[in-house]
């Protein structure tokens, strides 16, 4: 969004900005708060029942502690009765008083502990229960018998599910070593069913063993959800330390939040709808120089009038901004003057550029069909000239093809021959040439064609037992280099013509040329006769024939290969 | 590992040599099973050192059996009888122990005579005195006793508290079958004789450490003594009980003897002499002047370091094992053998011993299994050097 589109209100401007800004920033600030209000809350309330539940459970603890110790404090005065020592000494003797006694105690409190007098192998004597059993755990036996010492343990077993032992030694002053012991046996239910613990009646608090066992109690209204669960453990007095006990808050009422979650909503409408007004009016005051330059500018670019200047006025940015864009217009005035003199001046110089151009081109228009004129002149006499050079030549081979009719001599005819067609492969040349469009290089897979052509008549008399192939691809060539390139393929195809197919055989001569990138032109002229004789050294013979090719690759600046396989085949190299 | 490896080794070898040794050795052994670990007790020394003086003897003389020796086997019963019995157990397991010694304490004696019938070991007591120990209905009686028994100490105690012109008793017993007994014992005999009259009946239990709840109630059931049934700790603490009192309210005591089972003087201190104590005794040794108490004195003085009988503190208890001993030994010569069974038997021929305390016709019967009478039975006293002497 540029300055220049700034309209109050609208989302995308600046004042737009400013008011989305400070309503985001009053929502972020918002939700914090309340999400911090919110967890400090819970906090405060979970440190409350997290407080009860370790009240209650220090309460418990001491209560149960209190009731062990009780236990245990008259389990030591019991064991200390001296009918006890006299009972292990008087077994026997012993039933009358000592079954009766046990029969008729009745422990302090109303907790059911079962209490057995054994001997040193503890085996019973008496009990307050029919048929104690035997207490002749080698545990128990060591530890009160051998060590003389009271000990609180833990006794779980299928039937009857866990009970607490205390077990004392009988000390006999006498001996000074245990002669027996005295064992009280608590059922854990009993201990708990009639040990007060400490609940919060408010709400439900269980005791439980973390084994899962079915020591569970609870005192709680109905109802409620659950909203924390905490956990406690107990730390009782031995045995029970064993049990691993702990407190549990389960389930209590829950806090009725409402009425906070509607002074949010209602404080949220309320900032919110503040902080709508207050950014509006904040956009309007803090935008209104801004408009005023926004103003000013349109004028400028509706109008395009310059000399239109914002007002300066403020201490702040827009201070600086309206100064600023006053200089810019200033230099884009002073700019603009600069501008259209020079443009004025180069357009002069322009336009007598453009004359004098016109003039030069009007010059160079007529040289260039003086050129074009030169040239088609020049193309004419070249023409001619070749043209002339053919009929001179053809004239030359006429000659000699008239002569030859009054030669006898073979040999002098055979030489009156080839001569004629050394002069008519020259004369197809120069035929060629003028009958180009460049006039200075000659295609060669024309020139070829019609060359053999010529020879094939010449030297089969039109037979087709000799086939001649021509693969030439694309090569062209200047005169210089195609006059000597013409007659060596004369040469060597005449001479294919002439002895490697003898007898009437049949053949064929194959005339390969192709160019490389680099500018190398290869040339092989090859036959599947009879083969160039193994005795002859090609480039030391007395044909004229070869010695003029042998001559002309020099000439051409090439090299030359016979390869003898499967006929003969004449392989030559040079660069055009 | 290796340790304990090694321990075992060493272990199985001792076991080994033990039982072989006991096997090998030729000697044939006598079983004490007491109240060794009693603090107060003295009379399982007493009738400890009456065996080995009796065994040193036999054995000097050439032993039993024509050269066996006799040996000595102890085993501490702290007078429990659940160890009692578990000790007579592992006593009637010994090959060539032929029969076993008992303590002071009558019901672990009396809880083991079901063990002692049903293993064939033979017992002999020379102290405990429940009538019960002899008088067990068990047929054969492998029980043999040479000491007192309750049914003859109870009546002496009566004649004496009548020659001291004391018609109405307070009695104080122990709460064990031994008290029982003896307190059966006292009615029977006071339904006999009605110039005697029981004010009142109080028990008391072992470990008791005062009885003076128990002397009080005697006391005010107007009775002008009391019939102590007791042993040393708790007979101790009475006296001290009394002694602590005013001049007129220490009543006399009038006690079983099994006061003297310990080092009663030292238990009681200065209490004893601020009490008029009198109590049963079987045997006087300081009076005894026979060669047989001069050979039995010279034996102890080598063995034991003593110079005189005065220094045996329950020297009823020597004297009783000692004859006990000598008695045994010549059944062992009479059956010819160790088994236990013929020993038994024999007992119940030998005749005519000269004794320490007396000389025996024969000391046991087929129907009489008590080696001495109620002739045997006097009242003492203790001087005030601890020495018992017989109240004349």
């Amino acid at each position: 969004m540029s300055l220049f589109s700034l309209k109050s209100g609208k989302s995308g401007s600046i004042s737009g900005r400013i008011m989305m800004a400070m309503i985001a920033l009053t929502l972020v600030i918002m939700v914090i708060i309340a999400g911090i209000s919110y967890g400090f809350m819970r906090h405060l309330i979970k440190q409350n029942f997290i407080k009860t539940l370790e009240q209650s459970a220090r309460q418990s603890d001491q209560k149960l502690e209190l009731t062990i110790n009780s236990i245990s404090e008259e389990m030591l005065r019991l064991s200390l009765n001296s009918i006890m020592i006299n009972a292990l000494i008087d077994t026997g003797g012993s039933k009358g008083y000592i079954v009766p006694f046990f029969e008729s105690y009745k422990p302090k409190g109303d907790i059911n502990i079962k209490i057995t007098l054994c001997d040193f192998m503890g085996k019973a004597i008496a009990s307050n229960v029919k048929n104690p059993g035997a207490y002749n755990d080698p545990k128990l036996l060591k530890h009160t018998m051998r060590r003389g010492m009271n000990l609180a343990e833990l006794l779980t077993d299928k039937a009857d599910g866990k009970r607490i032992l205390l077990a004392y030694p009988i000390v006999w002053e006498m001996t000074r070593k245990p002669e027996g012991l005295l064992v009280a046996e608590i059922s854990l239910e009993e201990l708990f069913d009639k040990t007060p613990l400490n609940f919060n009646e408010d709400n439900k608090i269980n005791l439980s063993l973390s084994s899962g066992n079915r020591v569970v109690f609870s005192k709680i209204k109905a109802g409620g959800k659950v909203f924390f669960k905490f956990t406690e453990n107990l730390h009782v007095t031995p045995p029970l330390d064993q049990l691993d006990l702990r407190m549990e808050i389960v389930d209590y009422e829950e806090i009725d939040f409402g009425w906070l979650i509607v002074v949010y909503i209602l404080t949220g409408i309320f900032l919110l709808a503040l902080t709508i007004w207050l950014s509006k009016r904040v956009s309007y005051f803090l935008t209104a120089r801004l408009r005023d330059l926004r103003s000013t500018t349109q004028k400028i670019s509706n109008s395009g009038d310059l000399e239109t200047r914002a007002e300066i006025a403020g201490p702040d940015e827009v201070r600086t901004l309206a100064a600023s864009f006053n200089a810019m217009i200033d230099k884009l005035k002073e700019s603009r003057d600069l501008l259209e003199t020079r443009i004025a001046e180069r357009t002069m110089e322009l336009s007598k550029v453009n004359e004098q151009l016109q003039e030069e081109l009007a010059e160079r228009r007529h040289a260039e069909e003086q050129i074009v004129s030169a040239l088609r002149e020049k193309d004419i006499l070249l023409k001619e000239i070749h043209h002339r050079v053919k009929n001179n030549l053809q004239i030359v081979a006429s000659m000699l093809h008239l002569q030859l009719g009054y030669i006898e001599d073979k040999g002098a005819r055979i030489l009156f021959e080839e001569s004629q067609k050394r002069v008519e492969s020259m004369s197809l040349i120069h035929e060629k040439l003028y009958r180009t469009k460049d006039l200075a290089r000659i295609d060669f897979d024309d020139y070829v064609n019609s060359l053999v052509g010529n020879l094939l008549n010449l030297n089969t008399g039109g037979s087709e037992r000799i086939g001649i192939k021509s693969a030439i691809e694309g090569v062209t060539l200047d005169v210089n280099n195609a006059i000597p390139c013409g007659l060596i393929i004369n040469e060597l195809v005449s001479n294919a013509l002439r002895h490697a197919f003898p007898e009437g055989r049949e053949g064929k001569i194959d005339i390969c040329m192709r160019r490389d990138h680099r500018g190398n032109v290869a040339l092989m002229v090859g036959d599947n006769g009879i083969g160039f004789p193994e005795d002859i050294d090609f480039r030391n013979t007395k044909s004229l024939g070869m010695q003029l090719v042998i001559s002309l690759v020099n000439q051409l600046g090439g090299v030359i290969q016979l390869v003898r396989r499967e006929g003969t085949s004449f392989r030559i190299a040079f660069r055009a | 590992m290796k340790k304990v490896f090694v321990f075992l080794l060493v272990a199985v070898f001792t076991m080994t040599l033990s039982a072989t040794s006991h096997s090998s050795d030729n000697k044939i052994y006598i079983g004490l099973n007491a109240e060794f670990g009693h603090i107060t007790s003295t009379s399982d020394d007493a009738i400890k050192q009456g065996i080995l003086i009796a065994v040193d003897e036999i054995n000097r003389s050439g032993g039993v059996l024509g050269g066996r020796k006799l040996a000595l086997i102890t085993r501490d019963n702290r007078a429990v009888v659940a160890r009692s019995i578990q000790n007579n157990k592992e006593l009637a397991a010994m090959h060539d122990l032929v029969a076993v010694f008992c303590g002071k304490f009558s019901s672990a004696v009396i809880e083991s005579l079901p063990v002692i019938h049903e293993l064939g070991l033979i017992l002999l007591d020379p102290w405990a005195a429940n009538d019960k120990v002899i008088d067990n209905g068990y047929d054969p009686n492998y029980a043999f006793r040479l000491s007192l028994k309750d049914s003859w100490a109870v009546p002496a105690m009566m004649r004496y508290a009548k020659k001291q012109g004391f018609t109405k008793l307070g009695v104080i017993l122990i709460n064990t079958s031994w008290g029982r007994n003896n307190l059966d014992v006292i009615k029977h005999y006071v339904a006999r004789n009605a110039d005697i009259q029981i004010t009142e009946v109080q028990w008391f239990n072992y470990g008791d450490k005062s009885l003076l709840d128990k002397y009080n109630a005697v006391l005010r059931s107007g009775a002008q003594a009391v019939l102590l049934v007791a042993i040393e700790a708790e007979g101790a603490a009475l006296v001290k009980d009394i002694a602590r009192l005013p001049l007129q309210k220490r009543l006399p005591v009038i006690s079983h003897w099994a006061i003297a089972g310990g080092d009663f003087p030292a238990l009681t201190g200065p209490a004893l002499g601020k009490v008029n104590l009198a109590f049963v005794q079987t045997f006087d040794l300081h009076t005894n002047k026979s060669d047989r108490a001069r050979s039995v004195l010279a034996t102890a003085r080598r063995l034991f370091k003593i110079s005189e009988f005065s220094e045996v503190k329950s020297p009823a208890g020597l004297a009783h094992a000692y004859d006990l001993t000598r008695i045994l030994a010549l059944a062992i010569n009479k059956a010819g053998s160790t088994d236990r069974k013929k020993i038994r038997n024999a007992l119940e021929q030998v005749t005519k011993y000269y004794g320490l305390i007396k000389f025996y016709e024969q000391p046991f019967t087929g129907s009489n299994h008590e080696a001495l009478g109620p002739d045997n039975l006097f009242m003492a006293r203790y001087n005030s050097d601890g020495t018992i002497e017989e109240i004349k």
